[in-house]
């Protein structure tokens, strides 16, 4: 992340990711929000964290505003990649 | 101020930190920091502890601090850092042959995801550190985590009592934060004023604080800010009659404030978990959770649909959001010495009996795990409790950072709180002192029975905590 901006790279076609290994927890669910809208309705965001807490945060907030999450997998010793397919915009 | 004016003034901070090298957003606030204790953090321990006890080390079962027979005087503090067990010099332990030891473990959050891969990382050195001193006891340990691989240490605060007064008793703690607030400066005196609070809560909790002595523990990005951090510790212990010792510091450039802290005491400490009898009553010192308020403020900044949702549900805007962050941060930066003044006079001499209408049978502040340590002093006394009310500093704060999971406990805080369990009269004794002394008590609950550990609590505490780990240790009842 550069400033306030997040760092969002297209990773294939309608594949999105978001590298937030690195941020302390509540930090990686507000940049996935930020992520998600970004990206089109119907693709899919991976997001990459390695925060404990953000493991179930991360999750839960993505359910909350509506969107679909597909998996959450182990990548690494305490990295995960949670993929998310975006289901319409932000529910308060 | 307008959105925009705070959004200028958050944004010119965030480069100002990053000017230093650090990456506000890889810190946690206050005691967000701590391994989670009970998904992590207590099974590592259980893992390791009887290889330990192997070679005659022994640790503490978990209490607010240490405590042993002595004098402030009566004893010696030797800090050793470690990084792995090869920096375990064992020749020089031998010589040094402590006591005890009081230990902080930062960690890297990816190793403390899971019980196993923390219990590894730690066990070594623990391991060697046991070898060269038969009989040690760690009084008290402190985990954290970072998110810079780098900055992974160990502090290992030795004591060796020479001797001197045996009529009283030493407590001692450790606790550090990274930082309270990432949108305020961090060589602010609040900053540290809370951390060193934070420190010394668990012996106020206690009823401990005379001829305190601070040893701080500070690790920093850059040698001037290291410099204002001292200078603060150095105004603080001013203010309430403390000494500070030096001690070598980890220096390994993340950003770390906080200390290891002694206070006598000449009364029992409040470990009277038998004592504990139906109609004792709960009593909070004041509100509680801490942490929501900074974390909202802070997702606020980042994102103005949250600013924006938060005005519409519970007209809050970001102005009164910035009043409310601090007051709160300005209560945390006062230190609790008048509830340890109150806590102190209602304790017994080292030499008295306890008495249910004098004194206090249990007392634990309110920090990283928020009401959860109700449950704690519940099983501690196999007592049944009940709780009424939830007392947050702000509840409307509080809900929103649960239901936007922003924290997963939003009755957490950091200088917090203590919790006082104790017989009606007493309990009414203390609320008017502590109200006298300008503090809010509040009583939120009673002791139902014993010989079963449970809390009972209201079913609105589940608009305050998301975590499912914490949540499932309460019962919860239709109000």
């Amino acid at each position: 992340m550069h400033g306030m901006e997040i760092d969002l790279e297209k990773v294939g076609d309608g594949i999105y990711r978001l590298d937030a290994r690195g941020y302390m927890c509540p930090y990686p669910q507000i940049f996935t929000l930020k992520a998600i809208d970004k990206i089109e309705n119907g693709s899919i965001l991976e997001v990459l964290i390695d925060n404990p807490l953000s493991c179930e945060n991360v999750p839960a907030v993505a359910r909350k505003n509506g969107h679909e999450v597909l998996s959450i997998e182990k990548i690494g010793e305490g990295e995960y990649r949670i993929s998310i397919r975006k289901r319409g915009g932000r529910i308060g | 101020m307008s959105y925009e004016d705070l959004f200028k003034e958050f944004s010119k901070r965030i480069e100002e930190y990053r000017a230093l090298g650090v990456n506000p957003f890889s810190l946690a606030t206050g005691c967000a920091v701590k391994v989670d204790l009970l998904t992590v953090l207590y099974p590592a321990i259980k893992s390791i502890k009887g290889d330990l006890e192997k070679f005659g080390m022994h640790i503490a079962p978990r209490r607010d601090a240490d405590i042993f027979q002595g004098s402030i005087s009566g004893f010696t503090i030797s800090r050793e850092i470690y990084r792995s067990e090869d920096d375990v010099d064992q020749e020089r332990l031998r010589e040094l042959s402590p006591e005890r030891a009081i230990v902080l473990a930062q960690v890297y959050q990816r190793i403390a995801d899971n019980p196993d891969s923390l219990a590894k990382t730690v066990k070594a050195i623990y391991l060697k550190v046991a070898q060269a001193s038969p009989g040690i006891v760690v009084g008290k340990g402190h985990s954290i985590v970072t998110a810079d691989p780098k900055a992974q240490f160990m502090v290992f605060d030795y004591i060796k009592i020479k001797g001197g007064d045996m009529d009283r008793l030493v407590v001692g703690n450790n606790d550090t934060i990274q930082i309270i607030d990432p949108a305020e400066d961090p060589g602010s005196i609040r900053q540290t004023a809370v951390a060193l609070g934070n420190s010394l809560n668990d012996l106020y909790t206690l009823g401990a604080w005379r001829n305190t002595v601070i040893i701080p523990v500070i690790d920093s990005p850059s040698k001037d800010l290291r410099r204002r951090i001292e200078d603060n510790v150095n105004r603080y212990a001013e203010t309430i009659g403390a000494k500070v010792v030096r001690a070598p510091q980890p220096d390994a450039g993340s950003l770390l404030m906080g200390a290891t802290v002694f206070a006598e005491t000449d009364r029992k400490p409040p470990f009277f978990y038998d004592k504990v009898s139906p109609g004792m009553e709960i009593l909070v010192t004041r509100p509680i959770g801490e942490l929501a308020s900074i974390n909202v403020y802070m997702m606020c900044m980042l994102d103005r649909e949250i600013a924006e949702e938060l005005k519409k549900q519970y007209g809050i805007g970001v102005d009164r959001l910035l009043e409310i962050k601090e007051e709160i941060i300005n209560r945390m930066a006062k230190p609790n010495i008048e509830v340890a003044k109150a806590i102190e006079k209602r304790l017994p001499h080292l030499d008295e009996e306890f008495s249910p209408e004098r004194h206090i049978a249990m007392t634990t502040d309110v920090t990283g795990p928020g009401i959860y340590v109700i449950k704690e002093l519940a099983e501690l006394s196999t007592a049944s409790i009940k709780i009424d009310k939830i007392p947050l500093l702000s509840p409307e704060l509080s809900e929103f950072a649960t239901k936007n999971y922003i924290i997963p406990n939003a009755t957490s805080g950091t200088n917090g709180a203590t919790v006082i369990i104790a017989g009606k009269k007493v309990i009414e004794d203390i609320e008017a002192e502590l109200r006298d002394r300008g503090e809010e008590p509040i009583r939120i609950g009673r002791v139902v029975s014993r010989g079963e550990a449970k809390v009972l609590a209201p079913s609105t505490l589940r608009k305050y905590i998301s975590a499912k780990a914490y949540l499932k240790e309460f019962e919860l009842y239709e109000a």
